[in-house]
């Protein structure tokens, strides 16, 4: 076995990587090899070094950070979703009951002409109005004529 | 379908508390990652959180094809890599960054004798050096093998690699590694005569 081959195997050896079979003949020829012996506990040396470092706590709101993240948009679009369907709802629900509430108001108020229909206007209050007074003026000219005319 | 592979396939239909059960159980392997690749605390931070926002967004796509830790691990290397490209960690790497970025060496179990820690804790800030001056790829696979324990097969699905290709990196990885640390200690040794 070549050196070159023996570290190759020395690296898959550390690692727990070497089949079995080359495992034989990698110590056979680190047995007669100083050069590959001391290769091989240098390797060893870099490995406990490097699994030596201690691992360092992650910062406290890391995981709090990334839960909120995930969280605030799911909230919102829960939210949106709502606001999606209310809005709307709202509007036609102020606008229908303000129809029918501005109906109540005008039979409550307005009285009924002879057609049936609600004088808005509620003109013939104005029939027993003073002579000259402004009112008369607007039942005249609601009828078509003038206060001189009559 | 292994127990995190579960557990994403609930996310993808919405669940985040099953999302937040992997957020937990996998920010400390994803944040030392990501610390190890770049050397700063602000960005390992910075990534960590934009793995778990981009794991979010994607699990409508995953599919548990392979185990669940060798699809984080592939997201994590693809940022950490683009990253690196981006950022130039290579170039702009000092020993300021070293130290504030939170690779300062730390050993698991101290050495009593002060000499020997201090000796030591030098040594492994000359490795944490000499690793973030690797091309990204190479650091990555490297922190993928001995940090993070994955297997040849599971580096090579996590880079989009073969496996072949993969032993290669570590095997050049590691031969600059022992270079520069024997150069080190080399100009070490000139210096103190």
């Amino acid at each position: 076995m070549k050196c070159s081959e023996t570290r190759r195997d020395i690296a898959r050896e550390l690692d727990g990587e070497l089949e079995p079979s080359r495992a034989e003949a990698l110590a056979e020829h680190l047995g007669t090899c100083e050069d590959c012996r001391s290769y091989r506990e240098s390797m060893q040396r870099l490995f406990s070094l490097h699994s030596g470092l201690e691992e360092a706590e992650p910062p406290s709101m890391l995981l709090p950070s990334v839960m909120s993240a995930i969280e605030q948009p799911a909230r919102r679009d829960r939210s949106s979703w709502w606001l999606r369907f209310a809005v709307p709802a709202a509007a036609v629900l102020v606008v229908f009951f303000g129809l029918l509430a501005g109906g109540r108001l005008a039979e409550m108020v307005g009285p009924v002409n002879e057609n049936g229909q609600t004088d808005f206007f509620g003109l013939e209050y104005l029939e027993e109005l003073p002579p000259g007074s402004i009112g008369e003026l607007i039942l005249a000219d609601s009828e078509g004529g003038n206060g001189d005319e009559r | 379908m292994d127990n995190d592979a579960a557990l994403m396939q609930r996310v993808s239909e919405g669940d985040t508390r099953a999302f937040r059960i992997l957020v937990e159980r996998y920010q400390r392997p994803m944040y030392n990652f990501f610390l190890r690749s770049t050397g700063s605390v602000e960005d390992a931070e910075d990534l960590a959180q934009q793995l778990f926002l981009n794991l979010y967004a994607s699990a409508s796509r995953y599919r548990p094809k392979a185990s669940f830790k060798t699809y984080i691990y592939s997201i994590a290397s693809n940022m950490a890599v683009s990253f690196a490209r981006k950022a130039r960690v290579r170039d702009s790497v000092s020993l300021e960054a070293l130290a504030e970025g939170g690779i300062e060496p730390s050993v698991k179990r101290p050495d009593a004798d002060p000499a020997r820690e201090f000796e030591r804790r030098e040594l492994q800030r000359n490795y944490s050096e000499a690793l973030l001056r690797l091309p990204a790829e190479w650091r990555t696979a490297i922190e993928l093998r001995v940090g993070r324990e994955l297997s040849y097969r599971e580096i090579a699905e996590a880079m989009g690699k073969s496996v072949p290709a993969v032993e290669s990196i570590l095997f050049r990885a590691r031969e600059r590694l022992a270079l520069e640390m024997g150069n080190r200690s080399g100009r070490g040794t000139g210096n103190d005569n």
